[in-house]
């Protein structure tokens, strides 16, 4: 006889793009990304913890844990309290889920910073970043008695979790007219693996308003600007490598589109698409401005409501197709593992996501000095890069699973030649040799 | 601060090669020093990298539906229906729960891996008889079967019950293979009875008695273990 007390235990779906990372996660790529923030003091992490504590409740599809279901992975709710622990020197270190108790984010923190590394199945970039503006509020309520007002992308822990929060934007604004998802394979960057796991971190700090001065002279974007940069390093990288008799493969930039802005959700849930700007070196040698305009315009007709939608239809269309949907789990990770093998990132060369400005109440600014987002490294393009803004200053962090830092190079070279003043700063220092 | 001289980019105190280009930081004005707070900690985090069983088990199942799918084809394409290509998948399901079922359970339980390993070989051999009309299967397939999977489980229960050395349980093994032997052509020669005589089984059945009683006089003498031990390590 069921207990009175006994309540089932809260579920939840996994929204359409959280679908792939699952089935597709191996070895070299697990779809991990990071967040973390600097305060002005060293970290207590017994305040922390209860941080944590306070805030899980209002993140329900945080707070669960992934289960195996016939036909579909599922989220269920965990009752375990996940720890609070040391950072380490190389971040998104492949998430142990047995280790971790089974959540699928960790809470870490090393002298003043609090880092938050999150498997892509809970949520992206903006979701994360919620997540952990929200723990930082409640840190500093709970250590300085900091009264934090919260909206804005910071949650009220003491209420509930709302239902427009959790729900699948990509299912509930498809309309089903999708696209074909056929590109040409790009050119990627190859080097020297590194080993026992060791990821390298380069941060490039730059003051935002000299890229932005930068940036309108092109007529472009900051983002359409460091796309641009990047092109024209990979561009000038296999220039260099390129071996006789073999022609110029495309160079292709995955740039990460926050779906919110265009749709009226407040899902904290993946809700993101992409655009892949680039060019065709075989045509000829470009020049920054020409790299530039090409990204402007690619961009703009990709940032098209309609064409996002087709986007992403595509992959509703494909998680509601009959057949693939009664076809067993076991089924579905072998035909998702192949088609991420077949597909995955090879249609571009890297990654630059940019989270934007991180704007914080005044109340909670002058406790947070900086603010970061790594990415984690993809499978088959071994360098990406995470950026975003705070207080006039550009964090542009670069994750390398090669040793040679050739990109980071080119990338950071070029911006200090157009008169842009770059601090670099990184993890070498903690790696082995 | 610092600058690289290579890249021109300024760089961070606790930069003591440019992470660029790995140009050594000097700078005679403020030789560099490990500043006392590091943007990372030292400590390097690696992750567990065991084969998944599960992966494994999947792959092992998806690679033996080729054979069963061309097997298929090739007796639909030969024989304009499925016949021999019946035995084909038979085995391969055979080998699927003898090898990869275990693989997709935590834990196994030994009783239930035995019962589905019995059924499963009973059923093949049952359906393999049924073509021929099915009378072997019940006069020999069935009786050996069943003693192989007597002297199977009760070698398992022994090796369960008590910790059970190398040399004991070679002992063991030899000796249950001597005496199923033997009873393989009782059960042959049951046809014959009243006139049975064992031929063929004794040859069999004295030297796995004899190496059997080696193993197990060479068990029970540590001092003779010991120094066989020293001389054939390897």
């Amino acid at each position: 006889m069921e207990s009175k007390n006994s309540t089932p235990k809260r579920w939840f779906k996994l929204d359409n793009a959280a679908k792939i990372y699952p089935a597709a996660s191996r070895r070299s790529w697990n779809a991990l990304f990071r967040l973390s923030a600097t305060l002005s003091e060293e970290i207590d992490p017994e305040i922390l913890a209860k941080a944590q504590e306070a805030i899980l409740p209002r993140f329900p599809t945080f707070s669960s844990r992934l289960r195996h279901g016939f036909f579909w992975y599922y989220l269920e709710q965990n009752d375990a309290s996940p720890e609070i622990q040391q950072d380490f020197a190389n971040p998104c270190v492949p998430m142990n889920l047995k280790k971790n108790k089974r959540f699928m984010f960790r809470i870490r923190y090393h002298g003043k910073r609090i880092a938050v590394e999150f498997f892509h199945v809970l949520s992206d970039g903006t979701g994360g970043l919620i997540f952990l503006k929200t723990l930082i509020a409640e840190y500093l309520r709970l250590r300085y008695g900091a009264d934090i007002p919260r909206g804005n992308g910071i949650f009220d822990c003491s209420e509930e979790a709302k239902p427009e929060e959790l729900e699948d934007a990509f299912l509930k604004f498809a309309r089903g007219r999708g696209k074909s998802r056929r590109e040409a394979d790009s050119f990627f960057l190859k080097g020297t693996d590194e080993k026992h796991d060791f990821i390298n971190i380069t941060t490039g700090i730059i003051p935002v308003s000299e890229l932005l001065q930068r940036a309108k002279e092109l007529g472009v974007s900051l983002t359409e600007y460091l796309t641009a940069v990047m092109i024209l390093s990979l561009d000038s990288i296999q220039r260099k490598r390129r071996k006789k008799g073999r022609s110029l493969k495309p160079i292709k930039i995955c740039v990460p589109i926050n779906l919110r802005k265009l749709y009226p959700t407040n899902t904290v849930r993946n809700f993101a698409s992409y655009a892949n700007p680039g060019i065709e070196p075989s045509l000829g040698k470009f020049s920054l401005e020409e790299v530039a305009r090409t990204v402007h315009h690619q961009m703009h007709l990709e940032l098209n409501e309609k064409q996002l939608n087709a986007k992403f239809s595509t992959n509703v269309n494909s998680e509601k197709n009959p057949i693939l949907r009664i076809a067993p789990l076991f089924i579905k990770n072998a035909a998702m593992k192949f088609v991420f093998y077949t597909v995955g990132d090879r249609k571009t060369s890297s990654s630059i996501s940019n989270l934007g400005a991180v704007s914080l109440p005044a109340e909670m600014e002058r406790y947070v000095e900086r603010m970061d987002f790594i990415l984690g490294p993809l499978s088959r393009t071994r360098v990406v890069c995470g950026v975003l803004s705070y207080k006039d200053k550009l964090y542009i962090n670069f994750t390398r699973s090669i040793k040679e830092s050739v990109l980071e190079r080119e990338f950071f070279s070029r911006l200090v030649k157009s008169g842009i003043h770059v601090k670099i700063e990184s993890n070498l220092f903690s790696k082995e040799d | 601060m610092s600058y690289c001289v290579n890249c021109g980019v300024e760089l961070e105190s606790s930069e003591k090669v440019c992470p660029l280009c790995e140009t050594e930081v000097l700078n005679p004005r403020s030789p560099w020093s490990e500043p006392s707070d590091l943007p990372y900690p030292k400590r390097r985090e690696y992750s567990s990298r065991k084969l998944k069983k599960r992966f494994f088990a999947e792959l092992l199942s998806a690679l033996l539906l080729i054979p069963i799918f061309i097997c298929f084809l090739c007796d639909l394409i030969a024989t304009g229906n499925i016949s021999w290509s019946l035995i084909v998948f038979g085995g391969c399901a055979l080998f699927f729960v003898w090898l990869v079922l275990p693989l997709y359970f935590k834990k196994t339980n030994t009783a239930a891996y035995l019962a589905a390993a019995y059924i499963s070989t009973l059923l093949f051999l049952f359906c393999l008889a049924i073509p021929a009309g099915g009378a072997w299967f019940f006069k020999y397939a069935l009786p050996i079967t069943l003693c192989a999977e007597f002297f199977v489980s009760l070698i398992v229960l022994i090796f369960k019950r008590r910790k059970v050395t190398f040399l004991f349980g070679t002992c063991l093994i030899l000796f249950a293979s001597g005496v199923f032997t033997v009873c393989v052509e009782v059960i042959l020669g049951l046809s014959s009875l009243p006139k049975l005589s064992l031929v063929w089984s004794p040859f069999a059945l004295i030297p796995c008695v004899a190496l059997s009683l080696a193993a197990l006089f060479i068990d029970s003498r540590l001092k003779l273990k010991e120094e066989i031990r020293k001389r054939l390590f390897f």
